[in-house]
């Protein structure tokens, strides 16, 4: 087990103590400075990450730790998520007592997406999921003078202790049917068990994860959580944990022998209900930010496609990773343009936006065209993606419900962008400015380049394993 | 360990986690609510322990001992969060909280 094997775990690990440590002694007007530090010690990281993926894909730490394409880009899209993430937060909490805490927060956040992305153990699974939700609990409740945060927060925190716990009991039954918590061990075990107690177990381990990736039976406190929480820490959890979960749920489910355990309808069952959900629930919506927390569940609707055809198709991978990073670039673009709207939520208050912000108005254009899946952007190439893999392992219903589904989103997004170019300005729009601008154009110009730079990153991705 | 008293641990396992779910679904007091999640989070480190005396291996007291560390950390956050609740809402009660909804 060389200590190699996770130096950037370390590093961000490292970093986030160090910057706490920082916090506590600096003088609040210099905490921005703090930002730096965390976007230094990412990118350290994500350089530490990049030199895996020369190396032979395998498993480490005696089979808990895996090192493979799946958990190494993950682990990169996640450290790029975060860097935005960073950057849009200086402006937005330059009056909080507690600004040089957040950077800590959010680098302890991310390590636990990124542990989720490599876990190959159940012990390891429970550990990722509970670090990055004890540490969302506190992104979203940051504001905590501000009752919605507060409300943001305890709804996150009720949902998630119950999965979290759901989690656990299934942990010990699938520890107590096979005697182990290795992947490698139970999927050699799991052959002969009893079907249906390896099912429930199953069942309950997913109940947990897809909490992190806000699917349905867990997908309640999305939409609170992108409403009520600061933007940037929204920005954050509704995309670091699930690219982090989709990569854990689909080694998960692989595990499993799918004649014996039957978890692939269970996972097209949750695809189904989620994307339908998530677009019902965004249909009605007269407030922005809950409009695309509803979106995002149904964008999670869509990574399940991917899941559901893991080990049917070499592309499933390829293809789940694709489309979480292009979702990922739309997703942070749009809560960009939010948070540097002052976090503007009413739909009736970006009515006549692209005549006082046309730039800002044209990334929400992008953003929400690639969430659509519009080409040229990212977002078509990534359902593009997913609709011909799931299409090839035989689930051509599971893709005809999503174009389906697609076509409904495409009503609430213009909803938004109508009155933003057709609506009469009443009123001022005051802007953050600074990061947060950076930040805003450096996703929407990510959008983009993911769609027109597919094809090379699409061979490079083509050769991603999934271990065990 | 024989089968028999797996059962009785199994058993009892299931009951205090029927016990804390049932409280979570009907109490409004959310220091109620936070006292049975723990009940819950109790009853999985249980059954760790009989899961791991069938197979006679450590790694079921290793997990309840993760289990307790995380349960405090998870609690410690609950609390943290009940405070504001109280400081924001002058309730504890769990519905109170709903300025949000759609």
């Amino acid at each position: 087990m060389p200590i190699g094997d996770v130096l950037p775990e370390i590093s961000v690990l490292v970093s986030a103590v160090v910057l706490l440590l920082a916090a506590s002694f600096m003088r609040q007007q210099d905490h921005w400075r703090l930002a730096i530090g965390a976007l230094a010690s990412l990118f350290a990281a994500a350089v530490l990450c990049a030199l895996q993926l020369g190396e032979p894909a395998r498993l480490t730490f005696a089979g808990v730790w895996a090192l493979d394409g799946a958990s190494i880009w993950a682990r990169l899209l996640i450290l790029a998520t975060t860097a935005i993430c960073v950057a849009l937060t200086p402006e937005w909490l330059r009056s909080d007592r507690r600004h040089g805490e957040y950077y800590a927060m959010l680098l302890l956040a991310a390590l636990g997406a990124m542990l989720l992305a490599g876990a190959a153990d159940l012990l390891q699974l429970v550990m990722a999921v509970l670090l990055s939700s004890v540490t969302g609990y506190t992104l979203a409740a940051y504001h905590r003078a501000w009752p919605l945060s507060v409300e943001a927060g305890m709804k996150y925190f009720l949902v998630g202790a119950l999965t979290n716990t759901l989690l656990m009991i299934g942990v010990t039954l699938l520890f107590g049917l096979f005697g182990s918590t290795d992947y490698a061990q139970i999927a050699k075990a799991a052959t002969g068990a009893p079907q249906i107690m390896a099912l429930i177990g199953l069942t309950l381990v997913v109940v947990g994860v897809a909490f992190k990736l806000a699917a349905v039976p867990a997908h309640t406190w999305m939409p609170d959580v992108s409403e009520g929480a600061p933007p940037p820490a929204a920005a954050f959890l509704t995309v670091a944990p699930k690219i982090g979960a989709a990569i854990a749920l689909a080694r998960l489910v692989t595990i499993f022998p799918a004649d014996v355990v039957a978890w692939r309808p269970l996972v097209a069952t949750l695809a189904v209900a989620t994307m339908t959900i998530g677009n019902l629930g965004a249909l009605g919506q007269s407030d922005v930010r809950r409009l695309l927390g509803w979106s995002s569940i149904s964008q999670s609707g869509y990574a399940l496609m991917a899941v559901t055809a893991v080990g049917l198709n070499a592309q499933a991978i390829p293809a789940l990773l694709f489309f979480l990073g292009a979702y990922a670039a739309a997703n942070l673009a749009a809560f960009a343009a939010v948070t540097q709207l002052r976090g503007r939520t009413n739909l009736a208050d970006y009515r006549g936006l692209a005549t006082a912000r046309p730039g800002i108005a044209a990334v929400l254009v992008v953003s929400f065209l690639s969430l659509v899946g519009i080409p040229p952007l990212g977002g078509f190439v990534g359902k593009l993606a997913l609709f011909v893999t799931t299409i090839e392992a035989g689930y051509a219903w599971l893709a005809v419900i999503a174009v389906i589904n697609t076509v409904v989103s495409l009503v609430y997004y213009l909803r938004v962008l109508g009155p933003v170019y057709f609506g009469d300005l009443d009123g001022p729009v005051p802007v953050l400015g600074g990061w947060a601008q950076k930040a805003l154009y450096l996703a929407t110009l990510l959008t983009i380049g993911l769609g027109i730079l597919a094809e090379p990153l699409w061979s490079e991705l083509g050769r991603v394993m999934l271990l065990p | 360990m024989n089968e028999l008293s797996m059962v009785y641990g199994m058993g009892l396992a299931a009951l205090l986690f029927l016990l804390g779910f049932i409280g979570v679904v009907i109490r409004r007091n959310t220091l109620f609510v936070l006292m049975c999640l723990e009940i819950m989070i109790n009853a999985a480190g249980l059954a760790f322990i009989v899961a791991g005396a069938r197979w006679s291996s450590p790694d079921g007291n290793t997990m309840f001992i993760l289990i307790i560390a995380v349960a405090a950390a998870e609690a410690a956050i609950g609390l943290g969060l009940l405070l504001q609740l109280q400081k924001r809402f002058r309730t504890i009660d769990i519905d109170a909280a709903s300025e949000m909804h759609g």
